[in-house]
Formats: structure tokens, C-alpha cells, sequence
């Protein structure tokens, strides 16, 4: 279990998303025994220092499973802080800013994300891809 | 937990950003969810609304659906951004941008 922890570790440092790590779980021992392991988000909840790796791992997480997957917006106009975490209660991805052109990325996300769940299965919005 | 029509949600949600402008947080919460129990609407197997809430310890929520969603976005969109402008602008651009001048 010691071993599975860092073997972890060290795929999150690398920045492997779950699926890359479940993927690269050959060994069925390894997959039983660690399936909660490979989904603790190592040492810390990664939070992601460019909005571009941000969105594109939420929007995975979040077409993984729509039902699940929730987007909290956090506003502090105290601190000037804005943060988005996007989760399906295993998984959480959080990306943390105070800059003033991140806003308006966050806000479109978001939209995006409300617009993904909203429209019908046969005709689902496409996001934007970088 | 209150929920509300979509234009009071906006409403209210208007003052809860105001309300905390000098200390406290905003939560907003986006979530996909499947008819209300309330609604008494059988023949319209819906799966296609989501749920937004919004607190400052106090709650308020309010249901979207796909005929709501363009008129509500817009406003929504420009709710945001109008209220979350307490963050840093970036004085980078700005900088390089006088100093190319300069040269």
C-alpha cells in the first residue's frame, strides 16, 4: 500500500490525469488494491498553475460524467481572489487567481459548462478547444 | 434552501455580491440535475436542466433549463463579470507596452 501511495505521488508530480494513471496500472493486484490510492489527489488537491491545463482537464472530468461532475465558483472581493474547482466528489481540480483577465475565462468556462448540461443529448454543445 | 425564478435569482444574487464586497465570500455551485420533484410535468422526461446556487450562508438557488438558458446567460455572464472586478488588472502588458513606445 506504501509502494501504491508513492507510485501515486509521484504519476500526480508528473501531472498524469486519473485515466493515464489507471492506465498505466498493469498489474490487477496493483489496480484493486490502489483504486482508492489512484484516486486521493496525492500529496495535495492539484491545483493547476495554467488555466488551459485547468480547462481541459474539467472539461474531461466533467464529460466523464455529467450527473456527477459540480463547478463552485469562489468570489472573495476582500482578499481580490477568484477560484474554480471542478469535482465529482473523487477527483478535485481547483485553479486559484487574482488576476483581473482570468475573470472573464472563468465566467466563460462556466457558461460553457452550463450551456454542456442544459442542451439536449442529441445535439450537445461542443466546447471550444484551444 | 430557497429557490427562486430565474430573473430573482439574479436579482438576489446581485445583492449577495454586494453584500459581501468588504469582507466574506461568494459561493456559486453549477450542477446538472433531473426534474424537480415539485413540477408536475409527466410527459416531459427532462433530463436536461441544471441547478445553480448561490450563498453567503444565506441560500438561494434557482432551476435553468434549455429554453431559459440564452436570455438567462447573457445576464448571468454579465452579472459576473460586472461584480467579480476586485481582482489585480495586469500592469505587464501595460508596461512593456510603454516602454516599446519609449524605444
Amino acid at each position: 500500500a506504501v509502494r501504491a501511495v508513492q507510485w501515486n505521488e509521484a504519476l500526480v508530480r508528473r501531472g498524469a490525469t486519473i485515466v493515464e494513471r489507471l492506465g498505466l496500472c498493469r498489474s490487477r493486484w496493483l489496480r484493486e488494491l490502489c483504486l482508492p490510492f489512484l484516486f486521493c489527489r496525492g500529496p495535495t488537491m492539484p491545483q493547476y498553475q495554467t488555466w488551459e491545463e485547468f480547462s481541459r482537464a474539467a472539461e474531461k472530468l466533467y464529460l466523464a460524467d455529467p450527473m456527477k461532475a459540480r463547478v463552485v465558483l469562489k468570489y472573495r472581493h476582500s482578499d481580490g481572489s477568484l477560484c474554480i474547482k471542478v469535482t465529482d466528489d473523487l477527483v478535485c481540480l481547483v485553479y486559484r487567481t487574482d488576476q483581473a483577465q482570468d475573470v472573464k475565462k472563468i465566467e466563460k468556462f462556466h457558461s460553457q459548462l452550463m450551456r454542456l448540461m442544459v442542451a439536449k443529448e442529441s445535439r450537445s454543445v461542443a466546447m471550444e478547444t484551444d | 434552501m430557497v429557490l427562486l425564478e430565474s430573473e430573482q435569482f439574479l436579482m438576489e444574487l446581485t445583492r449577495l455580491f454586494q453584500k459581501c464586497r468588504l469582507s466574506g465570500s461568494v459561493f456559486i455551485t453549477l450542477k446538472k440535475c433531473k426534474q424537480p420533484k415539485g413540477s408536475a410535468e409527466g410527459f416531459e422526461p427532462s433530463d436536461n436542466k441544471c441547478l445553480l446556487r448561490a450563498t453567503d450562508r444565506k441560500k438561494i438557488s434557482t432551476v435553468v433549463s434549455s429554453k431559459e438558458v440564452n436570455k438567462f446567460q447573457m445576464a448571468y455572464s454579465n452579472l459576473l463579470r460586472a461584480n467579480m472586478d476586485g481582482l489585480k488588472k495586469r500592469d505587464n502588458k501595460s508596461k512593456s507596452k510603454k516602454s516599446k513606445a519609449a524605444q
